[in-house]
């Protein structure tokens, strides 16, 4: 045992003895670091504990003792929020977020625990407090973050499905990678609290994917991010090899879903695609006689494993109860069984069966945009909304060179041939093209530009709500109060509900002193 | 129940041994021109007994086992060595079982079981990875573990106060002795099971082997009654047999800590495992017929204590039926057989080149 083994394992005596003790006080301090050994000083506090719970033997009952104790933590934690929160507000007046480090290591060591009912009713209390916060995820940093997974780990009921529901499905947020995280952990809130395979055990999962597609399709690494939350899925419920479970419990929703959902999915899971019964492969007069004698519920038995190619069901169909109700050819049993399996090899060869399956494809791959993927979209719509993103991606890629000149050009070039678009609602798709550009410029301080593009955003689609914000946050950051502050009002107007442009106005008047 | 059936009688004979280990000298799926455990390795390969030789196949072809494990196992004093070229290899496979996995790590500073070690760290799945709602399933046979805690006398009175009867010495334990265990306990009810669940955990105390788990909805429909001999086929669990009784577990996989990536030297001298393929994340059970689905598995530390009593699905299931169906083969021509099928199976569906080609090192991409 090497002398960081022996260090965990002290790690590990000081915490049985502390539950043993019931000695919150120590939990308090061990998570700000004290009388932690010196490891590693990237490491945080909450990580040693996690890796001293691991180390063997593992023992579930310590860990689950462990969620236990930790609710009152954060339980105060919550409580001295809401003290604050009770203060008269003042500007930076942030304080319940001073002690972010410890609040991270309490919020990381929560999301590794088991599962407790009592640590999750915390969690949920200081996450309702963080919500009558303004801005709880851009000041908390890491530790709002770590919050958001601890909450998705710890989850013991459905109370928080229609908060991730509403994270994926808000298409106000501003596209950046923030939001694409978010997004997968919203996705993976979803997943955690699903039990796909219980009755209409799916159902959550496939609100969220619907939510999920509607958000990111139209958006540079749309597609990416689509087939990164579907390969999760496939993840957190391994099924069989080709993944047969799964498609199984898929298939029946995976009917109605819009197209590019549909062919992200079947690009992973080609099993998803019924092959249509005329793709049934032309038999030989020897095997056509088989197929003729069969009884006509059987052979509807074996077209419908043919139909969704279902390979080993319908071997299985063929072995277990065909072999014992031979079809009558007069032939002897021996040959009449031979026949049966060569029709079997026949409907099942290995051309006939299930594509290919793709072997992890790396997780973080959604990042790095589109390039590397080739997705059989054979839509139209689909391989516009491919070149889109691509030509997106690229602007950004001269964007992040420096060559603003070519992105530029790039930008117009993409703009005068979507207006070319024989499309009857093209101006709806070329606001949300300008939107998306204005964006990606102002992420590299091209705030003018930006500026530039979502007034033409406007103009080509006066409804289009996400410009019509974007216009008001960018005006804000350029200084521009008072026209930021008009277009705020405005699109309190025109959309009541809109709390960003709520928040957006708040700060504006701030700013003007207004307040 | 899967009856025998002569479709693969055209097809050609197992491959032959030598010629194989000739063209592939390989060790973890890394050739080789010289290896201390080449001569035992390949002893073991041309075997007569074909878990043998299945054994030997594995151990050659499992890509899991990384440089840094294959030290680990080398200075673990039971494989060949330069000084001790001809240790028996099978015997070496099984004392590493006991004397590297079957061991109590503990706070005193003692060695922890090997798969857990750094070594092997590659191997552990990611803890954000599997959803805390995909239940794990894992079965032992009673058969084979009461003789292991039987000559305990608490656990003879533990059993007396369960069953209403002594149980008898570990050598004199029959399969009717066990039937009648079973069937008391059965008979008693889902508390009396859990708590014998509870006492086979304190008794195997800490020297008891990882868990191999597969994962619950895909097994549960093969649980439904009495009779699990189709999950134990799901499983691969042809160590087994036929008339044997079983206590199964179902569980988060959040109780049951750090999961990992199974590899030949986990499998003790099973040679109805078959490795899984390059770039597959979780294990892949070679199920014993060809018509069932080779499910996901995955090793861990066992439960024990109170979450073993708690998780214990308070039933006992029998292998009713055969686990193995062939009457038109001999045994030895059973499993190279059923290796080549599972084999296909895998190429199949993984129709990557990196899996043909392992497969073709192999000798097993036909």
């Amino acid at each position: 045992m090497n002398p960081v083994e022996l260090a965990y394992q002290r790690v590990r005596l000081d915490l049985e003895a502390m539950l043993q003790q019931h000695d919150a006080d120590r939990l308090r301090s061990m998570l700000r670091g004290e009388g932690l050994p010196a490891i590693d000083p990237d490491s945080e506090p909450a990580e040693q504990i996690i890796q001293a719970l691991e180390i063997p033997p593992f023992n579930a009952n310590l860990a689950r003792r462990l969620a236990h104790m930790t609710a009152p933590l954060v339980d105060e934690q919550s409580q001295a929020m809401q003290q604050q929160l009770a203060k008269p507000a003042a500007s930076e007046d942030i304080s319940y977020w001073q002690n972010s480090r410890f609040l991270f290591n309490l919020f990381l060591l929560a999301a590794a625990l088991p599962r407790e009912e009592s640590l999750f009713d915390a969690l949920n209390s200081f996450f309702e407090q963080g919500h009558k916060a303004t801005g709880l995820a851009d000041q908390g940093g890491r530790a709002a973050l770590q919050l958001r997974r601890a909450l998705c780990n710890q989850q013991t009921d459905d109370r928080l499905h229609d908060y991730w529901l509403d994270r994926l499905n808000d298409h106000t947020a501003k596209w950046n990678s923030e939001r694409r995280t978010e997004l997968m952990d919203a996705w993976r809130g979803l997943l955690w609290l699903s039990q796909p395979s219980s009755d209409n055990g799916f159902d959550p999962l496939n609100r969220g994917l619907l939510a999920l597609h509607h958000t990111v399709a139209e958006q540079p690494q749309g597609f990416a991010l689509l087939r990164h939350a579907l390969y999760r899925l496939e993840q957190a419920f391994p099924t069989s090899v080709g993944s047969r479970g799964l498609i199984q419990l898929i298939r029946p929703y995976w009917e109605s879903w819009p197209q590019l959902l549909k062919e992200t999915a079947s690009n992973l899971w080609p099993g998803l695609e019924p092959k249509p019964l005329a793709a049934m492969p032309a038999l030989p007069p020897e095997l056509n006689q088989v197929w003729q004698a069969l009884k006509q519920e059987q052979q509807r038995i074996l077209l419908g494993f043919v139909a969704t190619t279902d390979a080993p069901g319908g071997k299985r169909y063929i072995e277990q109860k065909l072999s014992f109700d031979l079809p009558k050819l007069g032939l002897s049993p021996q040959e009449t069984m031979r026949r049966l399996f060569d029709l079997e090899q026949r409907l099942w060869a290995p051309e006939a069966t299930e594509k290919p399956k793709a072997l992890e494809p790396d997780p973080a791959d959604w990042e790095r945009g589109d390039a590397d993927f080739a997705p059989r979209i054979s839509v139209d719509r689909g391989a516009a909304l491919e070149a889109l993103s691509h030509a997106l991606v690229a602007i950004e890629q001269r964007l992040a060179r420096g060559d603003e000149a070519k992105a530029r050009r790039f930008l117009t070039d993409l703009i005068e041939q979507q207006r070319l678009q024989p499309q009857p609602d093209i101006s709806l798709h070329l606001a949300k093209t300008l939107s998306k550009a204005a964006g990606i410029v102002q992420e590299y301080g091209y705030l003018d530009w930006a500026e530039q593009l979502l007034r033409e955003a406007t103009v080509a689609n006066p409804n289009d709500k996400v410009a019509a914000s974007g216009l008001a946050d960018v005006l804000k950051a350029r200084g521009e109060l008072v026209a930021a502050e008009a277009q705020y009002r405005d699109n309190i107007v025109r959309w009541p509900n809109n709390e960003v442009a709520a928040n957006g106005l708040a700060d504006v008047l701030q700013a003007r002193g207004s307040w | 129940m899967v009856k025998s059936r002569n479709r693969w009688r055209s097809q050609e004979s197992p491959i032959h041994n030598m010629e194989q280990i000739n063209k592939h000298p390989y060790i973890f799926d890394r050739r080789r021109h010289s290896h201390p455990w080449e001569s035992s390795l390949r002893k073991l390969q041309s075997d007569h007994h074909p878990e043998n030789t299945a054994l030997a196949q594995n151990w050659r072809m499992d890509h899991r086992v990384s440089e840094h494990r294959e030290d680990e196992l080398s200075i673990s004093d039971v494989f060949p060595s330069p000084e001790n070229p001809t240790t028996d290899f099978s015997r070496a496979i099984r004392d590493y079982f006991q004397t590297r996995l079957c061991i109590p790590a503990g706070t005193d500073g003692s060695t922890a079981p090997t798969y857990t070690i750094e070594a092997n760290r590659h191997n552990r799945i990611a803890r954000e990875q599997i959803s805390p709602n995909q239940p794990l399933v894992h079965m032992v046979s009673l058969n084979a573990v009461l003789p292991r805690i039987l000559h305990d006398f608490d656990t003879q009175d533990a059993l007396h106060r369960l069953t209403g009867e002594y149980p008898p010495e570990p050598e004199d334990l029959t399969i009717a002795h066990v039937e009648t265990i079973a069937g008391t306990l059965q008979a008693r009810g889902e508390d009396a099971i859990r708590e014998f669940a509870g006492l086979l955990s304190d008794q195997l105390g800490p020297t008891e082997p990882h868990w191999w788990a597969a994962f619950a909805f895909e097994l549960d429909d093969y649980l439904l009654d009495d009779d699990w001999t189709e999950a134990a086929q799901v499983l691969g669990l042809g160590h087994l047999r036929q008339g044997q009784w079983l206590i199964g577990w179902h569980y988060s996989p959040e109780l049951a800590g750090p999961l990992y990536r199974p590899t030949v030297a986990e499998v003790g001298l099973n040679g109805h495992h078959f490795p899984s393929p390059p770039g597959e994340n979780l294990g892949i059970t070679m199920p014993l017929e060809a018509t069932l689905p080779a499910v996901k598995e995955v090793v861990h530390a066992p439960l024990k204590g109170d979450i073993s009593v708690e998780t214990c699905m308070g039933r006992l299931g029998r292998i009713a039926q055969p686990l193995i169906t062939t009457h038109t083969k001999r045994q030895t021509e059973w499993l190279a057989l059923r290796r080549e099928k599972h084999a296909a199976h895998l190429h199949e569906h993984y129709e990557q080149k990196a899996v043909g080609n392992w497969l073709t090192r192999h000798g097993l991409n036909r």
